[in-house]
């Protein structure tokens, strides 16, 4: 039997893409490490990575990073196809289009706060929606929207805050080459 | 591809000489995270949004009235933020309803077997109880139509 090789062709960017969303798939490991006070409610540090790789390549490669991050994470974690699987892809999917909507406000006023608000906003929406329709089809979950929505705006604004400081840092160490030359 | 660079992060070319002020940008950009104008508006309105969704469904949204039904035909539809007594006129005799810190239930019946006082507190939209041989029942209602039971 003769060993066959398939090769796949590789750009720069899929390499880079790929590596982004190793770093995303590391945070979502960390982020299981931690504890949380509720189910459901977790930080999302990989949204980091998505916020930074928007501002620097697009709204394409962070959709690629978004959602390989979410179907490597569940092969991970096991939970492939099982509806925890179905809550992050729906969040990570609604997030995506608020990103897209979002990276087209005048770039002078918003940063990557406001889109990482929005984006979280709509990742809760995403996993109500599929709570609601599909896993407790029953009105009293609405009792934890304010949960999650309180829990959307703060971690969203901490995750902004994060991929702005760490965005601005490495303009601010380009800013410092640019004078030293 | 560089990464766009942020005007706050780069002094405006004037000032690249005048060293003091640039690490003063430089140290800003470092320290102080940047909300720009419409961040803080979105997080206005992030926070306007959870106050409404806080407001809206942590009021009592859930069960706000209770359906009083007598032969058949709906009695009276009474809200649960008031404390009050019901009598209601069945075949067998008075059923009295009791409605007490948002939640009701039959106080007394003159039903053979009880079932519907000994079914207790109703709290939930969607919750009934039900004195048949007197005709007399108490429906929770909430401002949606609930499901009365778990279904794909």
């Amino acid at each position: 039997m003769t060993a066959s090789t398939i090769k796949l062709n590789t750009s720069a960017e899929d390499h880079h893409i790929a590596r982004m969303a190793a770093v995303a798939l590391g945070l979502t490991i960390l982020e299981n490490a931690i504890p949380s006070p509720l189910p459901g409610v977790k930080p999302g540090l990989a949204n980091i990575v998505t916020l930074i790789v928007l501002a620097r390549y697009g709204w394409r490669a962070a959709a690629w990073v978004s959602l390989l991050r979410v179907v490597a994470g569940s092969l991970l974690f096991g939970n492939f196809l099982a509806p925890g699987f179905f809550l992050s892809l729906s969040g990570a999917v609604l997030s995506l289009l608020a990103l897209a909507l979002a990276q087209h406000l005048p770039k002078r006023w918003f940063g990557p706060v406001s889109h990482s608000i929005y984006a979280a906003f709509a990742h809760i929406t995403g996993q109500m929606l599929v709570v609601y329709l599909w896993l407790i089809p029953h009105a009293g979950i609405a009792y934890l929207i304010p949960i999650f929505a309180s829990a959307a705006l703060v971690f969203g604004t901490v995750n902004g805050l994060i991929a702005a400081r760490f965005m601005d840092n490495e303009s601010t160490l380009k800013c410092r080459i640019q004078t030293k030359i | 591809m560089p990464a766009p660079l942020s005007p706050n992060s780069l002094p405006p070319a004037g000032e690249r000489d005048a060293g003091s002020l640039r690490e003063f940008h430089v140290y800003r950009a470092a320290t102080l995270p940047h909300l720009k104008a419409g961040d803080w508006l979105t997080l206005l309105l992030g926070g306007l949004c959870v106050v409404l969704l806080t407001l809206k469904l942590w009021s009592g949204d859930l069960a706000d009235k209770a359906v009083i039904r007598s032969g058949g035909k709906i009695y009276r539809e009474v809200p649960l933020s008031r404390d009050q007594q019901i009598e209601v006129h069945g075949p067998l005799g008075i059923s009295v309803i009791t409605i007490e810190k948002r939640k009701a239930r039959i106080t007394s019946d003159p039903s053979p077997r009880q079932y519907c006082v000994r079914q207790g507190w109703l709290q939930q939209a969607g919750e009934i109880a039900i004195c048949l041989p007197n005709e007399v029942s108490v429906e929770l209602t909430g401002s949606r139509k609930k499901y009365d039971s778990l279904n794909y």
